[in-house]
């Protein structure tokens, strides 16, 4: 398949102001304000292919939000190259604008006081969507997030999740390429967030859209993408299979045992070398008699995540 | 062109739909929205009481200028102001972003589509009282001036908008902005004073160019008074200057934006 | 006296923080004011007098007028406000603070600010403009002791205003009223004494014109500090401190009853 994004080299620097507390401080900075310079990202290369979905994760600061600002064409890079479907995105052309969108979970741009129809009409007037295409895109959208009766009511009173599928129909009725979701679940109780990710992944398999997902949620990308970026304090340190990086950074895995005893059945959890699994399978064996049943578990991407972001960096552990 | 007036159109019926749920405040809006034309009036009546005139203006043709400059500020707040005004609120809270990746022309999407019913009583009245005005004044109206006239408004209105697009525009580099709004709401209050109190050269080219509140009111009421339409290229050249201008800012500030981040 | 120091202290920090804001509302004090003097000049350049006021007289009122609306107009009191709409009134109420002297500090600490700005701009007005400014060394005595009882009072009905929102569903009709009636009967529009004849007469019946229209006009010379006025004053601030103890022990039992 073709690549719809490429990034090269991308630089974001910002400006930031300090302040602080104590009134001889307020005064100083009256007159006269100090900036101290970030480096939000440094070096950031990549490309994504048509149809991929790209788990954009890393901790706060790290740069996600700063991507994904600037491949939807709304901030300038400090320096660097980027394509996205052909298109510099922050010359922001029409028919480039027309085939992105973005979703950020914290922002809100409906309506707040009309039903969620009332703003999908007027982006229809805005992205310029034929009427059979919107009839079509917003019935095929409603059913998928089974939200057809939401629809009509002012926006004020859906709940969050409801709220968020409103927002995604909104987000995607001129039927773009490319999907950008900045922290889509974040603040959604358990189901509506299941209600949407099961939405973004059977939305992109039926489509073939590209989806660039950032998320706190590390469930949402496992779920979601075999692909993951990671980026800390604004530079990639893995662009791969999840898989690779749960096995390449960390060398346990979990060999989980059921034991009969006179309490009933207990459970233990033993955290083992990869290449010792064998050896401590025979010994647990041959020592125990009354074992109910073993499991082998991998650690999950956030077992990693959490390790990579406390050491700042990925090292080979213990 | 059709386009954009079919969004208009489709922000407006919203608009309306949505006002309609809150009746509770509506009528202690409408009321309040027409005190600052109450006291305009009052003052005006209780100095034409000590006075006779100033310069060639009488109560009647003063009560003119305080209609028109009332409907070109509500017709402003009707149409544009809590648009222009919740630019910076976009800026502060990062919802700008939304904006940035519509395929519309920007100054258009984020200077429409809210309106401000409150002011639908302040505009009523003004016009009932360019309408009483023209009649103390015994006017002679034909087709020319009428649409000479509606011209001068709709520059005024034109100008008002810019002047607060100015200062919207500010807030891509500070965070407060309210204060310039205050500021330039503050100077275009005086659009209702007669053209006479401004003697001084330097007050009148200031108040022509810088700050062109002498177009607003008086251009249109001398126009429809004296027939005299000297002012209307001019009114015509000064808002089309300072709407580019305007326009040019706005694009430079969204540029500034962009590459600071919000 | 300490946490009312600190109060004065916060709000003025807050204030100076947004110091655009402040620069501009410099100029939001300076504009009506410049554009007063050319619209007087331009009234008087055609007109010998105006009642009994000369250019002098109306530029110098107007320059009053700025420096103490902000300390004695009764608006509604946000910080209050705010405080009752919010429910966090409850947590000043279990306080070991007078809340009528708490609001009174806040109030004072942008007061002061305001003040500072006010003054160094009257300052250089006063320089630019001394031509047109009326000086009565003699008459500040005067001047200073009913500005400080127009203040006293002007507090009081701030407060009443205020605290009256415990009664309210939404005090947006009040504040409109307030801002309706303060400017016309207090002198903030025009000198009271140019009103028309209906509206003038209202005005001598309300305490309004105490808190702007007599400070000024004792500046001016028009208005001495007569017993009649002395006895009015007291009686509005006695009335009004009866009303606000009144108001504040009924409306907290109504907010009590609702749970805030």
């Amino acid at each position: 398949m073709d690549v719809v994004i490429t990034v090269e080299h991308l630089q974001k620097v910002y400006k930031r102001q300090q302040r602080k507390s104590g009134l001889h401080s307020v005064i100083k900075d009256f007159f006269r304000r100090k900036y101290t310079e970030i480096k939000a990202l440094k070096d950031i290369n990549f490309t994504v292919r048509e149809g991929e979905i790209v788990g954009y994760i890393g901790p706060n600061g790290a740069g996600k939000t700063t991507t994904l600002k600037i491949l939807s064409g709304i901030l300038y890079p400090s320096g660097g190259f980027v394509n996205v479907l052909g298109f510099t995105p922050w010359k922001r052309k029409g028919d480039f604008l027309k085939r992105i969108t973005l979703i950020m979970g914290q922002k809100n741009q409906l309506w707040w006081d009309l039903p969620a129809m009332d703003s999908f009409l007027l982006f229809k007037e805005i992205y310029e969507v034929p009427d059979d295409i919107f009839k079509k895109q917003i019935s095929t959208l409603l059913d998928m997030l089974d939200a057809g009766k939401l629809v009509n009511y002012p926006v004020r009173y859906l709940s969050m999740g409801e709220r968020m599928k409103m927002e995604i129909v909104g987000a995607l009725i001129h039927d773009p390429d490319i999907i950008f979701l900045d922290e889509p679940t974040i603040g959604l109780d358990v189901l509506s967030q299941t209600a949407i990710r099961e939405f973004l992944s059977t939305y992109n398999k039926e489509f073939q859209k590209t989806v660039i997902l950032t998320s706190h949620y590390m469930k949402d990308i496992e779920e979601l993408s075999n692909r993951v970026i990671f980026i800390m304090n604004g530079e990639i340190i893995y662009d791969g299979a999840i898989d690779k990086l749960i096995s390449k950074t960390l060398s346990y895995e979990y060999v989980e045992v059921t034991f009969d005893t006179s309490k009933g059945f207990v459970k233990k959890s033993y955290k083992v070398n990869k290449e010792e699994i064998p050896n401590f399978l025979r010994k647990l064996l041959s020592d125990n008699s009354s074992i109910v049943e073993i499991k082998h578990k991998k650690p999950d991407l956030e077992e990693v995540a959490r390790i990579i972001m406390a050491s700042n960096g990925i090292k080979k552990d213990e | 062109m059709k386009r954009y007036l079919k969004i208009f159109r489709l922000q407006l019926v919203n608009q309306i739909v949505s006002y309609s749920i809150f009746k509770g405040d509506t009528i202690l809006l409408l009321i309040s929205d027409t005190f600052g034309l109450i006291f305009s009036v009052i003052f005006f009546k209780a100095l034409y009481n000590n006075i006779h005139a100033i310069g060639a203006w009488n109560y009647e043709s003063t009560l003119l200028l305080v209609g028109i400059a009332n409907f070109v500020d509500s017709f402003y707040r009707f149409l544009f102001e809590k648009n222009v005004r919740r630019i910076s609120a976009l800026v502060r809270k990062g919802t700008l972003d939304y904006a940035l990746i519509k395929p519309i022309d920007i100054q258009f999407y984020l200077s429409t589509g809210r309106f401000n019913f409150q002011t639908l009583s302040s505009l009523l009245l003004s016009i009932l009282i360019i309408l009483h005005a023209v009649k103390l004044l015994r006017l002679a109206i034909n087709v020319f001036n009428v649409i000479v006239f509606i011209v001068l408004l709709m520059v005024g209105i034109s100008l008002r908008y810019v002047f607060s697009l100015y200062s919207s525009i500010i807030s891509f580099y500070t965070t407060r902005v309210s204060a310039f709004h205050s500021l330039q709401a503050e100077i275009f209050k005086y659009a209702e004073y007669p053209l006479d109190v401004f003697r001084g050269l330097t007050e009148r080219i200031f108040f022509t160019l810088m700050f062109p509140i002498i177009l607003i009111a008086n251009a249109p009421a001398i126009a429809i008074i004296q027939n005299r339409n000297y002012l209307v290229i001019l009114s015509i050249f000064i808002s089309a200057v300072h709407f580019y201008l305007s326009r040019a800012l706005l694009f430079a500030s969204l540029n500034k934006y962009q590459s600071a981040g919000g | 006296m300490s946490k009312y120091a600190r109060l004065v202290y916060n709000s003025i920090a807050e204030t100076l923080t947004y110091r655009t804001n402040l620069v501009v509302s410099f100029g939001v004090i300076a504009i009506p004011f410049i554009i007063a003097v050319i619209f007087w000049r331009g009234v008087f350049f055609a007109n010998n007098s105006v009642a009994n006021y000369s250019l002098k007289d109306i530029i110098t009122y107007y320059f009053i007028v700025l420096f103490i609306q902000d300390f004695t107009y009764p608006a509604l009191n946000y910080d209050i406000v705010m405080d009752i709409k919010s429910g966090r009134l409850n947590l000043l109420l279990i306080k070991p603070v007078n809340y009528f002297w708490y609001a009174f500090f806040l109030r004072l600490g942008s007061n002061i600010v305001y003040f500072s700005v006010v003054m160094f701009f009257l300052i250089i007005y006063a320089l630019v403009f001394n031509q047109f400014l009326l000086l009565t060394p003699d008459k500040i005595p005067v001047f200073l002791l009913s500005f400080l009882l127009s203040y006293i009072l002007g507090r009081l009905i701030s407060f009443f205003f205020s605290i009256f929102v415990l009664f309210l569903e939404n005090y947006m009709g009040l504040e409109s009223f307030v801002n309706f009636i303060v400017p016309i009967f207090s002198g903030i529009l025009l000198p009271v004494n140019l009103l028309p004849g209906l509206l003038y007469k209202i005005s001598s019946y309300l305490p309004l014109r105490l808190l702007v229209s007599y400070p000024v006009e004792m500046y001016l010379g028009k208005e001495n500090l007569n017993i009649g006025i002395i006895y009015s004053y007291f009686f509005w601030i006695v009335l009004f401190a009866l009303i606000d103890i009144f108001v504040w022990r009924e409306g907290l039992k109504k907010y009590r009853a609702v749970g805030g």
